[in-house]
């Protein structure tokens, strides 16, 4: 990268953080979701445990643990991050296309990549301060405590963020293309919803469907996480997730990248940038 | 009711119907995003379960059958969120057509186009409900052996007190201009709320308080007795007195509020601005 394209990528990312302020409701739901989203979940197992917490044994029996609100508070947040980046950063330049500044952008000399790493920054400002807020109102509402190292904890959490980016940059060049934007993200969130482990362990999935379930970065990030977080173990225990997400990152990434291009040749080619 | 009035209410139907199906990708994923939702909610009743049975629930609400509780919780829910949804931004989708302020200027009533709109969202809901049923019954073996009509009799009237909130509701919208944050955030909280997948009683106690007080939870409650079998909050007959007063008052209510709305943003002169 040059140095007009590290200015391109910042000028990008605060353009963003001020849009960003701009819009209260924004600001509200970022606060608001974190508390409430993992309500209904976390209810839910409540009933499934029984008054007397009579079937928590046979959830420890294939979970490992049977700490069941920190189980899903650790599958729950890393799926709300995929969520907002799908909805943010994944239509980043379909909003750009409706607002008709696509076009007037891509056509100065600064480089358009950069403009996307801007965004993709700008997204991981948001899903840290969303992650922070979230432990925040965990510990408060949900009595979640943090019984593994915090630094590998983080480590992970920001291994995990690297295919999350990637996807959004798929995503976001997909939109791009197609020109559909909720629908998309109904069905991409939905298969990591269904398939990642966000509730449950991926071990009561019938065995084709864990096959599903492990090409999906997020339910190897959602595993070592509860491995670290709830387990208490350290790197060496948790390889096999490491390295999985190093591959899924490097794969997801390229993809994003390379569905960047191929938008911006088929969009330059077909004159379609600023149709809508 | 003119014979002028029910040509109008017929045309309104026939336009959102014809909007409805104009995007069917928007219509499958309407009966996808339930199952969806309810794939996660399934397998982990599975890591609970012993033997093909979950204890814990059978403890909580008296049934082993958590997959019908979920479903029979979601119809309603699929009625909040559509009351929400469709009901807030009908009239916020025509204001950002640019076509209600002309709409407004006919000599027709503005009532109906929101009943017009209210049977087209009820019939397809409906609809979805069943696609949902069918669905649930091929993927996960689902299905209802008891008698519908009882269900249907608490059922029915809830929706219409639903769709009552909902008038007063697109009035709200009507006077806010966006409202997408209270929709969202307002769906999930009535659906948590008022037991869609659990029973109050799961709830910690001040929620379970503010739950009690809403006529969604005693029709859920209600429903699920009546099909499945679960012990009921309060008996029948009182959970289907509170969803009938609530269906009068909530009618009584929307009216009164979304004619207050109008004349207010009709002095203000706010009609077309979004």
């Amino acid at each position: 990268m040059t140095a007009n394209d590290i200015r391109t990528a910042a000028a990008v990312l605060r353009k963003d953080l001020i849009v960003f302020r701009r819009y209260p409701t924004w600001i509200v739901s970022l606060l608001i979701w974190p508390a409430l989203f993992p309500a209904m979940y976390v209810f839910m197992a409540r009933t499934l445990s029984g008054p007397g917490g009579q079937a928590v044994a046979a959830f420890q029996s294939v979970s490992g643990t049977d700490d069941y609100i920190g189980f899903l508070l650790f599958g729950i947040i890393p799926w709300m991050i995929l969520n907002t980046t799908l909805w943010d950063f994944g239509t980043h330049l379909r909003t750009e296309q409706v607002r008709g500044t696509l076009e007037a952008t891509w056509t100065t000399p600064a480089s358009r990549l950069s403009m996307l790493i801007g965004a993709s920054i700008r997204q991981l400002v948001i899903s840290l301060l969303f992650l922070t807020i979230t432990l925040f109102m965990a510990c408060l509402l949900y009595g979640f405590e943090l019984r593994g190292d915090p630094l590998t904890l983080l480590g992970l959490l920001s291994l995990s963020l690297l295919p999350i980016i990637g996807l959004g940059m798929l995503f976001a060049s997909l939109i791009l293309w197609m020109k559909e934007t909720s629908s998309l993200v109904v069905i991409v969130r939905g298969i990591f919803m269904a398939f990642a482990g966000m509730t449950y362990p991926i071990e009561v999935l019938p065995a084709r469907m864990q096959i599903l379930s492990k090409a999906l970065p997020l339910t190897h990030a959602i595993r070592a996480m509860r491995l670290v977080g709830l387990i208490g173990v350290g790197w060496n225990d948790v390889k096999y997730e490491v390295m999985m997400l190093a591959i899924l990152s490097v794969v997801f990434i390229a993809m994003g990248l390379m569905a960047f291009r191929l938008a911006e040749r088929h969009g330059q080619s077909t004159g379609t940038l600023g149709h809508y | 009711m003119q014979a002028q009035d029910w040509y109008v209410l017929w045309a309104i139907v026939r336009k959102e119907w014809r909007i409805f199906l104009r995007y069917p990708l928007n219509a499958l994923l309407r009966i996808a995003d339930p199952l969806i939702w309810l794939t996660p909610v399934y397998f982990m009743s599975l890591s609970f379960s012993v033997n093909g049975r979950a204890p814990g629930f059978e403890a909580f609400t008296g049934t082993h059958n958590f997959l019908a509780f979920i479903l029979l919780g979601n119809i309603v829910g699929s009625y909040i969120s559509a009351v929400l949804w469709n009901m807030g931004f009908s009239l916020k989708q025509e204001m950002e057509q640019g076509t209600l302020e002309s709409l407004w200027l006919t000599p027709n009533s503005p009532w109906l186009h929101l009943i017009g709109r209210s049977t087209v969202s009820v019939l397809v809901t409906g609809l979805n409900t069943l696609g949902v049923w069918l669905a649930a019954y091929l993927l996960f073996g689902f299905e209802i052996t008891s008698a519908l009509g009882p269900a249907l009799l608490v059922l029915i009237p809830m929706v219409i007190a639903l769709y009552g909130f909902g008038i007063a509701y697109a009035g709200i919208v009507l006077y806010l201009r966006d409202a997408v944050t209270l929709s969202d955030i307002g769906t999930y909280t009535l659906q948590i709320l008022s037991g869609i997948n659990f029973p109050v009683t799961a709830l910690p106690r001040p929620l379970m308080i503010v739950g009690l007080t809403l006529p969604m939870t005693y029709a859920i409650d209600a429903i699920r007795a009546l099909l499945i079998g679960t012990t009921p909050l309060v008996a029948i007959e009182v959970s289907l007195a509170i969803v009938l007063i609530s269906m009068f008052v909530f009618l009584i209510l929307g009216r009164v509020v979304f004619e207050r709305i109008d004349t207010r943003v009709r002095k203000m002169g706010t009609l077309s601005t979004h």
